[in-house]
C-alpha cells in the first residue's frame, strides 16, 4: 500500500489553501444555481400568494422539520470531524463523520417517506394532481409543488453526492498522510456546510408559509 | 495527543455543541412562528431567523470570519450577483402584463391589456 508523501500545500497569495478556494468558488456557482430558482419561487409567490399559503399547509411539516433538525447536527458533526482532522484526534474524527453520514442517510430516508406521502396526497403536479382547496388557487398551488419538488429534488441529489464525499473521506483515514486527510476534510466539510444553508432557506419558504 | 491538544479539543466540541444548541433553538422558534398570525411579518420572520442559522453555520461551521481575503472576496462577489440577479428579474416582475404581481398598481396593466377603463374618474 503505497502512501502519499505529504507535499506543501498549495495556496492562494493571501495565504488560503487553495484547495479551499477551489471550493468556495463552487459554492458561489452553486449560490447563483439555487438563486434562479428562489427567484421563481419569489416570483411565483408574489403572483399566486394565497394559493402558496394554502399549498405550504399541505407539506409534511413534521417530516420537514425533523430532517432540518437532522440536518443541523449533521453539519454540527461534520464541523467537529473537521476540527478532530485538525488535532490529528483521528478516532474522533471517524466516529463524527459516522455520525454524520448515518444522520444525513436518515434525513435522505424521510425525504423519500415524505415524497412518497406526497404521491399518495395527489401533489405531484400534472394530470393526477388533488388538492381540496379553493378552485382559484389551484394552479398557483401547482406552481408550487413543482417549485417545491424541483428544490428539493436538486437538494437530495446534493445531499447524495455530499454523502458519497464524506464516505470516501472516511475511508480515507489511515491510508493517507495526515496533512491530505486534514485538507479534504476541510473541503468536504465546507460542502456539506453549504448543503445545510440551502435546506435552512428553503425550509420556511417551503414548509411555513403560513401555518395560522 | 498532548495535553494541550486534549484541552483545545475540549474548547472546540463545546463552541460546536452551543452553536448546534442555538440553531435547534431557532429552529423551534421558527417553527412555532409559522403558526401564529403575523400576517406580512409572517416572511420576514422566517427568513430572517433562516438568515440567522445561515450566520451561526457560516461564522462557526464555514469559518467566514478566519478567512483570507480572497476568499471573502469570492463570497461577496456571489451575493453581489445573486441580487444583480434578482434585481434585473424583479424589474420585469414589477411592469409585465401578463401574470402580474401582487404589488403592480392596476392602471398600470389595464392599457397593456387593452381592457375597458372602469368608470372611475382619472
Amino acid at each position: 500500500m503505497s502512501t502519499l508523501v505529504a507535499r506543501d500545500e498549495a495556496r492562494a497569495p493571501d495565504g488560503t489553501p487553495a484547495a479551499r478556494l477551489g471550493m468556495w468558488v463552487f459554492i458561489a456557482s452553486e449560490v447563483l444555481f439555487f438563486g434562479g430558482l428562489l427567484f421563481a419561487y419569489a416570483a411565483a409567490r408574489s403572483t399566486h400568494a394565497h394559493a402558496f399559503a394554502m399549498a405550504s399547509r399541505h407539506t409534511e411539516i413534521v417530516i420537514g422539520t425533523a430532517n432540518t433538525a437532522l440536518l443541523l447536527t449533521s453539519s454540527a458533526a461534520v464541523a467537529l470531524a473537521s476540527e478532530a482532522a485538525s488535532a490529528r484526534a483521528w478516532r474522533l474524527t471517524r466516529v463524527a463523520l459516522w455520525a454524520a453520514i448515518m444522520l444525513g442517510a436518515t434525513f435522505l430516508l424521510l425525504k423519500s417517506v415524505e415524497y412518497g406521502l406526497d404521491w399518495r396526497h395527489g401533489l405531484i403536479p400534472g394530470p393526477g394532481f388533488r388538492l381540496d382547496g379553493p378552485a382559484s388557487d389551484r394552479s398557483g398551488a401547482e406552481v408550487f409543488f413543482s417549485l417545491y419538488f424541483l428544490m428539493t429534488s436538486l437538494h437530495a441529489l446534493h445531499m447524495l453526492v455530499g454523502l458519497g464525499l464524506l464516505a470516501w473521506l472516511t475511508r480515507q483515514l489511515g491510508r493517507r498522510d495526515a496533512a491530505s486527510i486534514v485538507r479534504h476534510a476541510h473541503v468536504t466539510a465546507l460542502y456539506w456546510h453549504f448543503v445545510d444553508v440551502i435546506w435552512i432557506v428553503l425550509y420556511p419558504l417551503l414548509y411555513l408559509v403560513d401555518r395560522s | 495527543m498532548s495535553s494541550t491538544g486534549h484541552h483545545h479539543l475540549a474548547g472546540v466540541m463545546r463552541r460546536t455543541a452551543a452553536v448546534w444548541l442555538a440553531l435547534l433553538v431557532l429552529l423551534a422558534l421558527t417553527c412555532s412562528a409559522a403558526y401564529l398570525d403575523l400576517g406580512a411579518g409572517r416572511l420576514a420572520v422566517g427568513l430572517g431567523i433562516a438568515l440567522a442559522k445561515v450566520m451561526l453555520v457560516g461564522w462557526f461551521f464555514m469559518k467566514v470570519g478566519q478567512s483570507g481575503t480572497l476568499l471573502r472576496a469570492v463570497l461577496t462577489l456571489a451575493l453581489v450577483t445573486l441580487a444583480l440577479l434578482f434585481a434585473l428579474s424583479g424589474a420585469d416582475l414589477l411592469v409585465r402584463a401578463w401574470a402580474p404581481a401582487r404589488f403592480q398598481a392596476p392602471q398600470q396593466i389595464e392599457p397593456l391589456l387593452a381592457l375597458p377603463a372602469p368608470r372611475h374618474a382619472r
